[in-house]
């Protein structure tokens, strides 16, 4: 409780603090400006990633230090800046602010987006920081779910994971990051979505789709568009990764998606190009590694010393011709804990989302889930996997043995079970009960009752016996008696369901 | 011979000028050359630029501090 305090008491405080010392800072002058970067000398002192200003509020950032020859990448309009003209150390770095971000838009620099006015925050937090130290960690083990069936049964995320979502283009990246956005609504997680090198337009659509789906109040978009200079695509991760910070360290979850680090990766090589740093393989700089893990490494669960809270990263990588062993893509999935693999032939064929089980991982895994779902998803990665290989056999159309013409059939209604449009998250309870319809042996039988359990069990359950889901949902298990109780409503769904086809023939 | 740029609110008196050079010798460890400038602005005080370095000590530049702390 704070005591309420006077005015002037408040002034005489803070003009206490008061000492009086000259301002230093360095200075220098442009002595070449082109292609967005500017080479000043003199700037004594100067901090590497130090923030320098020149005069009609343009601001540049610090990257190459020399005695009288200092590489400058500006982060805003250049036209004005002239040769000649002065450069003065701020003598800080950059840093954004912590509060007032819900709902907004803002760019790297924390300058708001949206027209809604200014951010109004206390705290400000520089972008560079190291990531928590060993013995600040603590194990992931509670779950961030997404609201995707086959992620939460197969690649499950737990809170502080990396979890890449990497796949050509168009494959349902973005929308896979999204709707897992919109399904933290009433979760608790704060979201963030840093959109790096994207078109403008793009970018509003995703703000349009969160906003439609209630996602936007606990929501930030960062954006730095294909419009902004490269120096701002560079630090909008970093800017992002310091807001989502400011909710881990304060004992909140976050979530952050980073969108594409592909993007970011050709950004940071066009700078490190202009500021003559060697090339090295397909013309990244040397340290294009290190420019993504240490990114990586900020996100974290943290130890309960440490207040517990944690920072859950979704990045995205874009490859070409489904080349994952290229350079960023094998970069960014050695530094992430799993990778979830969207695949174009699969999206083509209405696999959506398109996730190659065989190729995703979760390296958290089981810890990451609910019991409930634990034990209904335990053998779907194993049954996928066989299936998948006898769906080879049988494109030669040879007789297959009844055995076999099962398990094909059994496959394929996981299969159609796993599709899952957007915009309609699934939650652990529905998702577990579903399973557990579809892995019971006996219980559903033909692709017909596939579908129809896919579209009606849960509103069925809701309705006859919503106390099953609720049982899961605060237990997060299934017991013996709720999976008895469960099998007996599924037998009557399905049995509604014969029913009513015979009663329209 | 090292450049040193001085603005001052009122125009500095010769022995002014010559401490002030003296001191940024001193400093410095070089020869001076001074070029002083006026600029009311700054209310009072000086602001001497020298080797890439900015000192401020200018009356404004303390106002603009003051309101800083009590606008925080």
């Amino acid at each position: 409780m704070q005591e309420s305090i006077s005015i002037d008491q408040l002034l005489r405080q803070r003009l206490e603090q008061y000492k009086a010392e000259p301002a230093v800072s360095s200075y220098g002058h442009v002595l070449s400006v082109s292609d967005g970067i500017l080479w000043a000398d003199g700037l004594e002192g100067l901090q590497l990633s130090e923030l320098v200003a020149l005069p009609n509020n343009v601001f540049g950032l610090a990257l190459s230090l020399a005695p009288d020859h200092n590489g400058i990448a500006l982060l805003n309009d250049v036209s004005t800046v002239e040769e000649g003209m002065e450069v003065r150390g701020t003598g800080r770095v950059i840093e954004v602010p912590l509060d007032g971000l819900e709902g907004r838009i803002v760019d790297p620099i924390g300058r708001p987006l949206d027209g809604k006015g200014p951010i109004e925050s206390r705290r400000s937090r520089p972008i560079e920081q190291p990531a928590p130290a060993i013995m600040d960690r603590s194990a992931v083990d509670r779950p961030l779910h997404t609201g995707w069936l086959a992620i939460d049964a197969m690649v499950p995320i737990g809170r502080g994971q990396r979890e890449l979502i990497i796949g050509d283009r168009q494959t349902g990246k973005t929308s896979l990051a999204v709707d897992a956005i919109i399904n933290q609504c009433g979760r608790n997680v704060r979201c963030f979505y840093v959109a790096i090198g994207q078109k403008i337009s793009t970018v509003k659509q995703v703000v349009d789709e969160l906003a439609a789906h209630d996602a936007l109040s606990y929501t930030t978009i960062i954006a730095a568009t294909a419009a902004d200079p490269a120096p701002l695509q560079y630090i909008a991760p970093y800017a992002g990764c310091a807001m989502a910070e400011g909710v881990m360290y304060a004992g909140g979850d976050a979530l952050i998606v980073y969108d594409d680090l592909s993007k970011h990766a050709v950004a940071y090589r066009t700078m490190s190009l202009l500021l003559r740093r060697a090339p090295g393989r397909e013309a990244y700089p040397g340290d294009v590694f290190y420019l993504h893990s240490r990114l990586l490494e900020r996100s974290a669960q943290l130890s309960e010393e440490k207040g517990h809270g944690s920072m859950t990263a979704l990045p995205i990588v874009e490859t070409m011709a489904g080349d994952i062993s290229a350079y960023i893509p094998t970069n960014v999935i050695s530094i992430t804990d799993g990778q979830i693999f969207l695949e174009e032939g699969l999206f083509h064929a209405g696999v959506r989302p398109a996730v190659n089980v065989g190729l995703s991982v979760s390296r958290v895994g089981g810890s990451a889930q609910t019991k409930a779902i634990r034990k209904v998803a335990s053998q779907l990665r194993l049954e996928l996997s066989q299936y998948n290989e006898m769906k080879i056999f049988a494109q030669f159309g040879s007789d297959l043995d009844s055995a076999t013409q099962q398990q094909l059939a059994y496959g394929e209604r996981l299969m159609q079970v796993l599709k899952q449009g957007r915009y309609s998250p699934m939650p652990e309870e529905e998702q577990a009960a579903l399973l557990f319809a579809m892995t019971t042996k006996g219980l559903v039988q033909n692709m017909e009752q596939t579908t129809a359990v896919q579209q009606g069990l849960a509103a069925y359950l809701r309705t006859h016996a919503p106390h099953i889901l609720t049982q899961i949902h605060q237990t997060g298990e299934l017991s013996q008696q709720t999976a008895e109780a469960l099998t007996l409503q599924v037998e009557n769904f399905l049995t509604q369901l014969a029913e009513q086809k015979e009663s329209l023939q | 011979m090292t450049p040193v740029q001085v603005r001052t609110a009122f125009a500095l008196q010769p022995e002014q000028r010559e401490r002030l050079k003296q001191k940024m010798e001193q400093v410095l460890g070089q020869e001076v050359t001074l070029t002083c400038t006026e600029d009311p602005s700054l209310l009072c005080g000086l602001v001497v630029q020298a080797g890439g370095r900015i000192w401020d000590f200018s009356a404004k530049e303390q106002l603009a501090q003051i309101q800083t702390l009590l606008t925080a």
